[in-house]
């Protein structure tokens, strides 16, 4: 278990991850009067988060990985559910605190959605690029790139991340986001490509 | 060189770079359907606005290039050569910042393809470009230098959520440090906030001075950090970017400062763009100099607006746009009865002509004049007298609708010379700021 957290890079993920929320969570007061976080700030959290997590999903020798006699779909779907947890967790950790990311909702759907993203990327693209996804999508959305359509169905679908706590549309998107995304990692695992971008 | 550099833009990271910083410029500008009015400085300042995006995606790509090289072993590969550090780093750089750059002016050419641009050409809408043009590059540069320094898989997605995440915290600046983010924000006229219509739009010189000079001074830490071989050389490269910031808080203008007529500091209104520019035959029509492409379709629907006001004494004799732009905090200029004024802005630009002069007829020809920002009952009453259609008797939602009914029935019941007077008085009243019209109207 240990063997397998550290050739997934686990503990240097963490760290990063640990420190992105570390350092948004003690600059908000000084930037802020307000307790609760503004939500573009819990999204672009929750991204880095998910962007750190997302190193984890990768493998350093796929085809190395496929000859291990492992039971490798729980594995990896234990994996993407423990990542969620841990971030969700650390998140909801400041809703004690003098800055508060939330509401919880908002957090734990943004997490579930966002990992999905990245799941279905590293099954697709690569653990290296695991993250083209969740910051393809978000990115454009917290600029304002993305039109939600005077937030019709459409708009609230593509916006999802920014949408409020008790929106359906969007916790639909992330719910099907998160399950699709475990399901295909869970399945394939992460695909098999070099660091030049060609199939090895 | 020159091979060296083609087998760079052939084999980094440089064309997908270019593509993605295309691809999210092109989304920031046209997401929403399209922002620019048709105007160059319209043009200059969605092109730059799109920085919000197109910055930190070339940061991202940068650090993704390095990282690239990190994997690969390019630099021990380049650093058996016998060069000296700057030789080695500048094809790569070149190779980046030429697509990237090539990018953002592709974006700008298809813009103005899109929207149609032309007209008046103000200086400062290029200066503009060239500013976001410079930014752009020394953002990538930076994202290579800073995935130099840390090449993780993380570094890449983190630099880019940072990035926009300090452009978004620099917009929201408090009032009193918007300077801040007109000196320092890669997207400066993100921070020209409340300004959404960007035709008599004027950046101060010395505003683009001290944002290019930082611009310059952060791409220059970039390229030298790249260059840098130790620790002592690291420590120097941020020298640059000290310089440059010290120098440009020395030279940016300041929020409040004298002669900033705009909402934030350096920003003004462009006379030249305000310029009216006219029909030669009268009755005359005139329009800012900036939407000069618009009088021959504004001529015809503008003049049947004064014809339809013929019967007022005095009447009005000629039409023209209102040139102050409506982000200016400034009392509105008294206006002249002889004048009918109409508004012309990106939002009702695409609307067509006859909007623009349906607008300008309603309220006895004062519908489009914002000197004086009251709803007034009595013009509306007056309009449709002299149309001659009767207004609505009630409406359960709206109060007033009643209160011009109640005043249009008064007018009915006065002998058309009379009533004709009144509507005439009423007009000039209104234009006269005055806040009693309805017993103007009244008598």
């Amino acid at each position: 278990m240990t063997l397998y957290l550290r050739s997934r890079r686990a503990p240097a993920a963490l760290a990063v991850a640990v420190a992105g929320w570390a350092a948004v969570w003690a600059a908000w007061p000084l930037l802020s009067s307000e307790r609760d976080v503004e939500g573009p700030v819990v999204v672009l959290t929750v991204l880095l988060l998910v962007c750190a997590a997302s190193a984890t999903l990768g493998s350093p020798d796929v085809g190395l990985d496929r000859t291990a006699a492992l039971r490798w779909p729980w594995r990896r779907l234990v994996h993407v559910l423990v990542a969620s947890g841990v971030l969700v967790g650390l998140l909801a950790l400041t809703l004690a605190s003098g800055a508060r990311f939330g509401p919880f909702g908002v957090v734990a759907r943004d997490v579930a959605g966002l990992v999905g993203l990245a799941a279905l990327g590293a099954a697709v693209l690569g653990g290296d690029r695991a993250w083209f996804l969740p910051l393809g999508w978000t990115l454009p959305v917290v600029a304002g790139a993305v039109p939600d359509a005077g937030r019709a169905e459409v708009g609230r679908v593509l916006t999802w991340q920014l949408q409020e706590g008790h929106d359906r549309a969007s916790a639909v998107t992330a719910a099907v986001l998160a399950l699709a995304g475990a399901a295909a990692y869970a399945r394939l695992g992460p695909a098999r490509r070099d660091d030049t971008g060609r199939a090895s | 060189m020159r091979r060296v550099l083609v087998a760079e833009l052939r084999r980094s990271a440089a064309p997908g770079a270019g593509v993605l910083v295309l691809a999210a410029g092109f989304l920031l500008g046209y997401g929403d359907g399209g922002a620019g009015s048709g105007g160059w400085m319209s043009l200059a300042v969605v092109q730059s606005f799109g920085l919000v995006l197109m910055w930190p995606v070339a940061l991202a790509a940068g650090a993704w290039q390095a990282r690239r090289e990190h994997r690969t072993g390019v630099l021990e590969l380049v650093a058996t050569t016998g060069r000296p550090g700057l030789q080695r780093v500048l094809p790569v750089c070149l190779a980046m910042g030429t697509t990237v750059v090539g990018a953002y002016g592709a974006l700008a050419v298809l813009t103005a393809l899109l929207d149609g641009t032309g007209g008046y050409l103000p200086p400062g809408a290029l200066v503009i470009l060239a500013l976001g043009a410079v930014w752009l590059a020394g953002g990538v540069w930076l994202g290579l230098a800073l995935g130099r320094l840390l090449p993780s898989v993380v570094t890449p997605p983190a630099l880019a959520v940072a990035g926009l995440g300090l452009l978004i915290g620099l917009q929201s600046l408090p009032v009193g440090a918007r300077w801040v983010a007109m000196l320092a924000s890669p997207a400066m006229p993100l921070a020209v906030q409340g300004v959404h219509d960007h035709d008599f739009l004027e950046l101060s010189g010395r505003l683009d001075v001290a944002h290019g000079l930082l611009g310059v001074a952060v791409a220059v830490t970039a390229v030298v950090l790249l260059a840098a071989g130790s620790r002592r050389a690291r420590a120097a490269a941020l020298l640059p970017v000290l310089l440059g910031a010290g120098l440009a808080v020395g030279l940016a203008p300041r929020d409040g400062s004298p002669g900033v007529d705009g909402v934030v500091a350096g920003v003004g209104v462009d006379r030249v763009a305000q310029e009216l520019v006219c029909t030669p035959d009268s009755p005359q029509v005139c329009v800012a100099r900036v939407h000069a492409d618009l009088l021959p379709t504004i001529t015809a629907p503008a003049r049947d607006v004064l014809r339809g006001l013929a019967r007022l004494t005095p009447a009005p004799t000629r039409a023209e746009e209102d040139v102050t732009p409506h982000w200016v905090h400034a009392p509105g200029p008294g206006g002249r009865p002889d004048t009918v004024t109409f508004t012309v802005f990106s939002g009702n630009r695409g609307l067509g002509p006859d909007a623009v002069a349906s607008r300008m007829a309603a309220q006895v020809g004062t519908g489009a004049w914002a000197g004086c920002s009251a709803p007034f009952a009595a013009l509306d009453a007056a309009d449709a007298w002299l149309r001659g259609h009767e207004p609505p008797a009630a409406d359960p939602e709206r109060p007033d609708v009643a209160r011009v009914h109640q005043l249009w029935q008064v007018l009915r019941g006065l002998p058309d010379r009379v009533a004709l007077q009144r509507v005439s008085a009423v007009r000039v009243a209104a234009l006269g700021c005055a806040h009693d019209l309805d017993r103007v109207l009244a008598g």
